[in-house]
């Protein structure tokens, strides 16, 4: 029914604390160069690049007009989601299906070094309702996690669990930040930032970005490339205000990832999905992911990472790159859970590889407490 | 391209400087409700919504697609954000007609707009943090001085002067006079035009945009649904966009230098080899009045030293050979976000026959632009265009 689209080319740069070699000029360029050439194409065989980024966390207005040449859209057609990264895979995607162009690149980059993050979210809240009461990512987001815990028995100690789980698998992949295992008692121990949120449920800050290239059927067959084939997208919006939903529950995640199942044609996501990257932005949200996803019953997040199901040697290992806990270039942290995923499906994900994977999953977030969600479905 | 699309309704709010009685998610309620009131559709019949929001340095909050999503119907359906500076509304259009050509969707909804009297600082502050911050941010530039130096090259180059840009401004805020939404509605004389203070030489008051508050909406379908929903839709036959560098100055470049390496393809998709026979209408992206006058050579209307005596001869003005800016256009409402959009609104609005008092006779093709980003990087500046040609009848 669908024309096939499919990933050839990947480049992710080392997510760090604070990249001091690049600007990000030149940190677009380069990535953009080394996703290219992990293509095996030149600037000239592209049709169109879809940039994602903010305009806050870069600290300047109307970045694309800055960052469109060095991600190599001289003579292009080009745009800009600002939005995360797996958005804007989406529209590069998109605009494949829709014939008019056969390659399409996609650039991400987060900087979160330039900037205050906790400060630029809370200005995410409209100033009537929601910023008197001081709110921010991490404070809404322990809004979010108390109302989960209360509502499913869920524990501190589950929780910390996908700590361990994803920040182990991050000692595999040489682009993650945070390279340290960590113990169940640690994470229990880190002290409070925003209760019921630890310090290590939470993700670190980082400077890093990623570039897909995506071609046509014709075209990804004859670059020789292995290639992942994007078999599934859905993508929806939940309310904005926090009072007018349950927040418990992920609810536009459910309604993507029903999209995206529909396209893919998977009825059993559990069975038919060989590994997932999911957009950890506490530890509790990949919990209330593996419930919005369909991994398990609704309530059942606790007991499926109890069960072990999605460690790295579980049924469906979820987060290999060790996920957002371990690497968090804000904005584009979508597209490397898609980088991640096309890697595992194409058998390029080195000593983290998922043995056998044939279907991925991969989830991109944006807006406070799960707004928006994105789900990616990708096969080899 | 796969599919045919249409765009099959509009809405707009009025623009104005300050839009003191209501707050952002009022904003997009409005414009989308008369959105949909001109297709007769209801919410329930918009599969996904596309936002587009330019800098939200000027709305003083962060994601106002997120806030704004119940009130642009976006509940429970895709909701993208797209942000492309100026072009930030043709481009929203331009993601929405992707969603469509896909095959993904049938009917999308693109909305967009911008708060220009929210943030803190004055727009032009806002906008000079587009400046590399190293190199060019320590001269305090913003858009002002960067147009009037690209206004004098275009002078020099294509032999106009003064008076010419004055007739461009005189019959833009004249043509505003009849668009019910315009910011500026200023019914002018040449004396007056030719006599307004100059802002930043030699752009005089007349000759330059406002920054407005506002919204734009627009609804466009695939071709089935398209016949479905009107009996006039207006198919985008033709469209493009591109990202090109110019050097000012050096070598004579001017900012709409690479404006037909952009707007030929687009034309080419539409069937449109002779613009000015084909092309009863243009509604370009024109903030400067300097800008209409070389447009009509960089959009093949013309050779470029052709352009002062098509000025003299009224050629867009209302009644001329072929009208530009019906609405008054983005000369006297601005709203980053959304002044793209408005322009591909307008233009439909002309092909559906819906232009009441500014509507041009015998609309069978209308070529509207949106543009954006005139800064350096480092000397160097980044243009982009999107194109929409839109006809009465598909191709």
């Amino acid at each position: 029914m669908w024309n096939r689209v499919g990933i050839i080319g990947i480049s992710e740069t080392k997510c760090e604390e604070m990249n001091r070699r690049d600007s990000t000029t030149d940190l677009v360029f380069r990535i953009t160069s080394e996703a290219l050439k992990d293509a095996g194409i030149a600037q000239s065989d592209i049709d169109t690049v879809v940039m994602a980024e903010s305009d806050q966390l870069d600290g300047r207005v109307i970045g694309a007009m800055a960052m469109a040449l060095p991600a190599h859209a001289y003579g292009k057609d080009e745009i800009r989601v600002e939005d995360d990264g797996a958005s804007a895979l989406i529209l590069a995607y998109m605009r494949c299906l829709s014939d008019r162009f056969d390659t399409a690149v996609v650039v991400g980059w987060g900087m979160c070094s330039q900037t205050n993050l906790d400060l630029l979210t809370g200005y995410s809240f409209d100033p009537f309702f929601h910023r008197p009461l001081g709110l921010n990512w991490i404070t809404a987001h322990g809004v979010q996690a108390m109302t989960y815990m209360n509502k499913w028995g869920i524990t501190e100690e589950q929780a910390a669990k996908v700590t361990v789980k994803n920040r182990s698998n991050a000692v595999n992949n040489q682009n993650a930040h945070l390279r340290k295992r960590v113990e169940i008692a640690e994470v229990l121990k880190s002290g409070y930032v925003s209760t019921p949120l630890r310090r290590l449920n939470l993700p670190p800050y980082s400077d890093g970005a990623c570039a897909i290239v995506l071609a046509s059927e014709e075209k990804a067959k004859r670059s020789g490339r292995p290639v992942a084939w994007i078999t599934g997208v859905g993508w929806s919006n939940d309310t904005y205000f926090m009072g007018d939903k349950d927040l418990w529950r992920l609810s536009s995640l459910g309604q993507a990832a029903k999209r995206a199942y529909a396209m893919a044609g998977i009825h059993d996501p559990f069975k038919e999905i060989d590994v997932a990257e999911v957009y950890d932005v506490t530890s509790y949200h990949e919990l209330m992911e593996y419930e919005a996803l369909g991994f398990c019953r609704e309530g059942d997040g606790g007991k499926l990472i109890d069960s072990g199901a999605t460690s790295m040697d579980g049924e469906l290992p979820v987060n290999p790159s060790g996920g957002m806990l371990s690497s968090n270039p804000y904005i584009s942290v979508g597209l490397f859970r898609v980088a991640e995923a096309a890697l595992q499906v194409s058998n390029r994900a080195g000593n983290r590889q998922v043995p056998g994977a044939r279907t991925a999953l991969a989830h991109g977030m944006s807006g406070i407490c799960g707004q928006s969600n994105s789900v990616v479905i990708l096969t080899n | 391209m796969s599919r045919r699309v249409a765009i099959v309704g509009t809405g707009q709010t009025k623009y104005k400087s300050k839009h003191r009685t209501y707050a952002s998610p009022d904003m997009y309620f409005e414009v989308m409700k008369s959105c949909l009131e001109d297709a007769e559709l209801s919410v329930n019949d918009i599969d996904a919504v596309v936002f587009g929001l330019g800098p939200e340095s000027f709305d003083g909050v962060n994601g106002v697609d997120k806030w704004c999503s119940d009130a642009a119907g976006a509940l429970n359906k895709p909701l993208m954000r797209i942000n492309t500076g100026g072009a930030t509304g043709g481009s929203t259009v331009l993601a929405a007609l992707d969603h469509v050509a896909s095959g993904m969707f049938d009917v999308v909804v693109a909305v967009s707009g911008q708060r220009m009297g929210e943030g803190t600082g004055h727009p032009q502050y806002g906008l000079g943090l587009g400046f590399d911050p190293i190199l060019v941010r320590p001269f305090s530039v913003n858009s002002l001085p960067i147009f009037s130096g690209d206004a004098l090259t275009c002078m020099n180059k294509f032999g106009f002067g003064e008076y010419h840009m004055a007739r461009i401004a005189v019959k833009n805020h004249l043509n505003a006079l009849n668009n019910p939404y315009a910011h500026l509605r200023i019914n002018t004389t040449m004396e007056e035009a030719l006599k307004a203070k100059y802002l930043s030489y030699p752009l005089r008051l007349l000759d330059m945009c406002p920054s407005s508050e506002g919204a734009c909406a627009v609804i466009v379908a695939s071709e089935e649904k398209a016949k479905k929903i009107t009996s006039r839709p207006a198919w985008i036959n033709g469209f493009n966009a591109g990202t090109t560098i110019i050097n000012p100055g050096i070598g004579g470049a001017d900012s709409t230098t690479t404006w037909d390496k952009i707007v030929w393809p687009a034309y080419n998709m539409a069937g449109i080899d002779n613009p000015r026979k084909q092309i009863q209408v243009a509604e370009p992206y024109i903030p400067i009045s300097y800008q209409e006058i070389a447009a009509y050579a960089a959009f093949g209307f013309c050779k470029p030293n052709e352009v002062a005596k098509l000025v003299e001869d009224g050629f867009g003005e209302m009644g001329g050979e072929v009208p530009f800016c019906p609405s008054g256009g983005c000369l006297c409402s601005n709203t980053i976000g959304c002044s793209g959009m408005a322009r591909m609104a307008e233009a439909a609005i002309q092909v559906m026959g819906k232009g009441d008092a500014r509507q041009v006779e015998n609309v069978r093709t209308a070529l509207a632009t949106a543009g954006g980003g005139l800064f350096g990087t480092g000397g160097m500046t980044a243009f982009f265009l999107d194109v929409v040609v839109l006809g009465a009848q598909p191709n």
